[in-house]
């Protein structure tokens, strides 16, 4: 990483072991890339890589620079040899920064923020470009596609901003407002509590549209998987304002524990239909776990 | 609960109203009141002030709970946590709640039921409840279930349960020896607990007793009724007194199933042991069984019985062992009655006596001593007598002779001539004339005991030897101041004395003669331990105690033993009267000269009636009811609120805790 990282590590408090981790790593994508410049990344096109592809009979006009000349000695038939080409991918950070992120210790932010800096991270190092988009009830921060190490600082930077960044009540309509070109397509990063009456579903599908592979990271605090409340309560939303009176009882923890767990069920059954990556984790997660186990386990990282 | 299905139904009842739901007989008349009589109150009616507890159930509905803020992140879990059961807390404004409605009928019920609402009903009563239960034998048998005891104690149960406020119940138990058990009682607990305490005996009845007893409780002024519950075949139809009030003879028994023995008896005769047994069949249908006869516990016959209904037959054995002293019968087929399956008799042991007759020749006295067979008699003529004979006898008889000392075994002396011996002296003849019999308050038992069975007024002495008897000496017959017959116990030794001659009077020809000298026998060498061999149940049984017997253990059937202590040193007769229990007593005094046991047998004869195919009810004695009263009976709906109350708490705990 060297002195150009030095400064945002300290935004996240990553260390240099932990980053050298992070070099061998790389994003993990289901299907091969189409379009974009040269990369690491296999692409769907025949390119100059070292890595054979197929033979092709030789029609007019192919380059004669990748006739197999032995095979027309043996043959006496012209064949073109095929390469498989290489192209980068962009992987897009989608960090749900509204109100209800701003819960937990450490927060929700902080830690869709962290994990979004080490998927940058890994994503850069591995020479694909990053968006960072930030969005609440609508979408507040995109910042341009950044490819290369030496985009690092500014990317984290980015998702530091994000992070500090005031935003609107979750909306997942709002996603239907990126604006992701076709060309650049590819990975698709959302870190949400997904704690929301808004159509979520509509949101994934809309970003499904976009081409994106996507993978959903529901960030969820310690108090909100296993509340610790007791008594009788005036609950107001961080977001909405709306309120509810509510008598916590064992009876009624019982209920609430439910409720989450048929919630996390239904997002994770929609998830696997559209083909889409789901992990769920607390905000207090180590890193060690998160990026080496949970996020492995689900194919976000290989 | 005002509905007429309440009200019980009559049906006449041997010339009696009776309540068809005790079917006793009894008049105890429920009469359908009025409308107005049968309005509702409240006995407690301040409890209603209890109401007001209403209020703050009804507040916390209303009231708004003051409850803390609080942040988080989203409400959108909570929301749906809650969802369904947000009915139970409608805070701000009173909507409809079935919760509320459902609290509010449980605090109504229970405030009834602290109130007591009652409606009243007229009852039209006859009074007071003399209960006569009878505990005789009779009421042993399992004709009916659970028996015809148990029966007469539920139907005392239920009488004690329609007795009317005001009126009091007493309880008689009806044996051999009625006893008042609980007497004019209003507590039902009480009278439930004096029905509970009746146990059935092997007693015979004594209803006259007990009906005597009954006529004592009932209150002049006040109508009373006797319920008599007795057995079917108690014999029982009438009454044996005039009473004043009506009497109810209610009979229990069913198709009665009894063979038993009532009679059994054994003796020693010719060589041998006869004994006779007759079973008798009190059921309605011919029964047989087997019995077996047992001689000293071992099994001596078995025998086939069958018997007719109202019959009876005899078994005989003639020719066993003559040894044999105690015998029982049992009949092995068992049925309804239990008591009557088995019999006991135990053979009187006839105890020997040798006595030793010092005379010179005496016709009359040698004829009286022989009449006892027990009795081995020895004579020897005066000049032959030494004290060293009279050691093998058990009493020496001196006639015309008086030993210069008395022999150390008992001793009767007869005419004596004029000397001293010990501390007797015997003097001059004196004119004597008619003899009379002195009960001197000090004699003992066995002294008076002389006197049993002897008359004389037709006796007379022309002359009597004038005597001064030792002070332990009590005469028992004088003329003119002169003892003539005496007798004693010196501790060691009896005495007696015959202070005229024979020859001299009439006496040998009257039959008190030959009385006295048995019973002079008796007394100087006392057999016999008891005084019957075979008695029936709950009679009494007389011991001979004799001298220096401390103590007389009685062994029952069931192996306990009862202690009988003496008091005084002198012999006597004690009487034993806990034979409530058939089967072998074995009779041990202690602390006498020697060790004395004998045996007797209580057995179960009572005189039994055939059951008899009267009217199960009878109504007996005054035919109307005097007195009859109406009061207002308040019938209490307090358990009734209770249970309302329960069934609101169950019906608001199943729809809060439902889901």
């Amino acid at each position: 990483m060297g002195g150009q990282a030095a400064a945002p590590v300290r935004l996240f408090g990553f260390d240099s072991a932990f980053l050298r981790k992070l070099e061998r790593l790389s994003l993990a994508s289901r299907y091969p890339t189409a379009g974009g410049s040269a990369g690491p990344r296999r692409s769907k096109q025949y390119g100059t890589s070292v890595e054979f592809a197929e033979f092709r009979n030789y029609v007019p006009g192919d380059d004669f620079r990748r006739i197999d000349w032995n095979a027309y000695a043996r043959l006496d038939r012209v064949f073109l040899r095929l390469y498989m080409a290489e192209q980068m991918t962009t992987v897009s950070l989608f960090i749900d920064h509204s109100p209800s992120m701003a819960f937990g210790e450490p927060t929700k932010t902080f830690t869709a923020a962290r994990l979004a800096a080490i998927l940058s991270y890994v994503a850069l190092h591995c020479y694909d470009g990053v968006v960072v988009v930030g969005w609440g009830d609508q979408i507040d921060c995109q910042f341009p596609v950044q490819t290369g190490k030496k985009s690092i600082p500014r990317v984290w930077r980015a998702i530091a901003d994000v992070r500090d960044a005031p935003s609107g009540p979750t909306d997942f309509t709002a996603l239907r407002d990126y604006r992701g070109s076709r060309s650049r397509a590819g990975l698709a990063v959302v870190l949400s509590d997904f704690l929301t009456d808004t159509d979520w579903r509509s949101g994934l599908r809309t970003l499904r549209g976009k081409g994106l592979e996507l993978s959903v990271v529901q960030i969820l605090a310690p108090e909100e998987l296993d509340p610790s409340l007791r008594g009788d309560w005036m609950l107001r939303d961080s977001e909405t304002a709306g309120e509810v009176e509510v008598t916590i009882s064992p009876r009624v923890l019982r209920r609430y524990r439910q409720e989450l767990a048929a919630h996390t069920a239904t997002l994770h059954e929609f998830c696997r239909r559209q083909g889409i990556a789901f992990v769920q984790v607390p905000s207090d997660i180590s890193l060690e776990d998160t990026v080496l186990q949970s996020l492995r386990r689900v194919r976000v990282l290989q | 609960m005002t509905s007429r299905s309440k009200i019980p139904s009559y049906k006449v009842f041997g010339g009696y109203g009776c309540c068809s739901e005790c079917q006793l007989g009894i008049v105890t008349r429920c009469s359908t009141p009025g409308l107005l009589g049968r309005l509702m109150s409240l006995l407690t009616p301040l409890a209603l002030l209890l109401l007001a507890v209403a209020v703050p159930i009804v507040l916390m509905y209303v009231l708004r709970l003051r409850r803390e803020d609080r942040i988080v992140p989203s409400i959108y879990l909570w929301r749906r946590a809650i969802e369904d059961v947000q009915a139970n807390a409608p805070w701000q404004r009173l909507r409809p709640s079935l919760l509320l409605v459902l609290q509010l009928l449980v605090v109504l019920a229970l405030v009834l039921a602290l109130a007591r609402p009652a409606y009243t009903q007229v009852r039209t009563y006859t009074g007071d409840v003399v209960v006569i239960v009878d505990e005789s034998y009779a009421m042993q048998a399992r004709d009916v279930a659970p028996s015809r005891f148990g029966a007469a104690l539920e139907q005392a149960h239920r009488l004690s349960q329609q007795l009317t406020p005001g009126n009091v119940m007493s309880v008689i138990g009806m044996s051999a020896q009625p006893k008042l058990v609980l007497a004019e009682s209003e507590d039902r607990v009480a009278i439930d607990r004096a029905i509970d305490g009746l146990q059935v005996g092997n007693t015979s009845t004594n209803f006259l007793a007990s009906l005597s007893l009954a006529s004592s409780l009932a209150r002049s002024g006040e109508s009373t009724r006797v319920v008599v519950l007795t057995s079917r075949d108690s014999g029982i139809t009438a009454l044996p007194i005039a009473v004043s009030f009506p009497v109810t003879l209610i009979r229990i028994g069913g198709q009665l199933r009894d063979l038993g023995i009532t009679a059994f008896d054994a003796v020693h005769r010719g060589g041998y042991t006869q004994a006779v047994v007759t079973v008798r069949n009190f059921g309605v249908r011919g029964a047989s069984s087997d019995l077996d006869l047992f001689t000293d516990g071992q099994l001596a016959d078995v025998r086939p019985v069958r018997v007719d209904p109202g019959k009876e037959v005899h078994l005989f054995w003639t020719e066993l062992p003559a040894s044999v002293g105690r015998l029982e019968a049992k009949l092995a087929q068992n049925d309804d009655f239990v008591g009557d399956k088995a019999a006991w008799t135990v053979i009187p042991t006839e105890q020997t006596r040798s006595v030793l007759l010092v005379t010179s020749g005496s016709f009359f006295l040698q004829t009286a001593l022989t009449i006892d067979p027990s009795v081995t008699l020895a004579v020897v003529r005066p000049e032959y007598y030494e004290n060293a004979l009279a050691r093998s006898y058990d009493i020496v008889v001196f006639d015309h002779v008086l030993p210069q000392t008395l022999p150390s075994v008992s001793t009767l002396l007869i005419s004596p001539p004029s000397g001293r011996v010990g501390s007797l002296r015997v003097g001059q003849e004196r004119p004597a004339g008619a003899v009379s019999a002195v009960a001197s308050p000090s004699a003992s038992a066995d002294v008076v005991a002389l006197l049993k069975f002897v008359d004389f007024s037709d006796v007379h002495v022309a002359r009597a030897r004038n005597s001064e008897l030792p002070s332990w000496v009590q005469p028992i017959a004088v003329s003119r101041g002169t003892p003539l017959i005496a007798a004693g116990d010196s501790g060691t030794v009896r005495l007696g004395l015959i202070a005229f001659d024979l020859q001299q009077s009439d006496w040998p020809l009257r039959i008190s003669f030959p009385v006295t000298i048995q019973n002079l026998l008796h007394y100087l060498a006392p057999g016999q331990v008891v005084g019957a061999s075979t008695v029936s149940v709950d009679h009494a049984v007389p011991l001979f105690v004799e001298a220096g017997v401390h103590r007389i253990d009685i062994t029952r059937p069931d192996g306990t033993t009862d202690q009988v202590r003496t008091t005084s040193p002198l012999s006597g007769v004690a009487f034993y009267t806990r034979t409530d229990r058939p089967g072998f007593y074995l009779v041990r005094e202690m602390g006498g000269a020697r060790p004395l046991e004998a045996s007797f047998a209580v057995d179960f004869f009572h005189p039994r009636s055939s059951p008899s195919s009267g009217a199960r009810v009878l109504s007996l004695g005054r035919s109307h009811v005097a007195n009859t009263r109406s009061t207002t009976v308040p019938i209490d709906l307090a358990w009734a609120m209770g249970l309302l109350a329960l069934a609101f708490i169950t019906a608001e705990w199943w729809f809060a805790f439902r889901r």
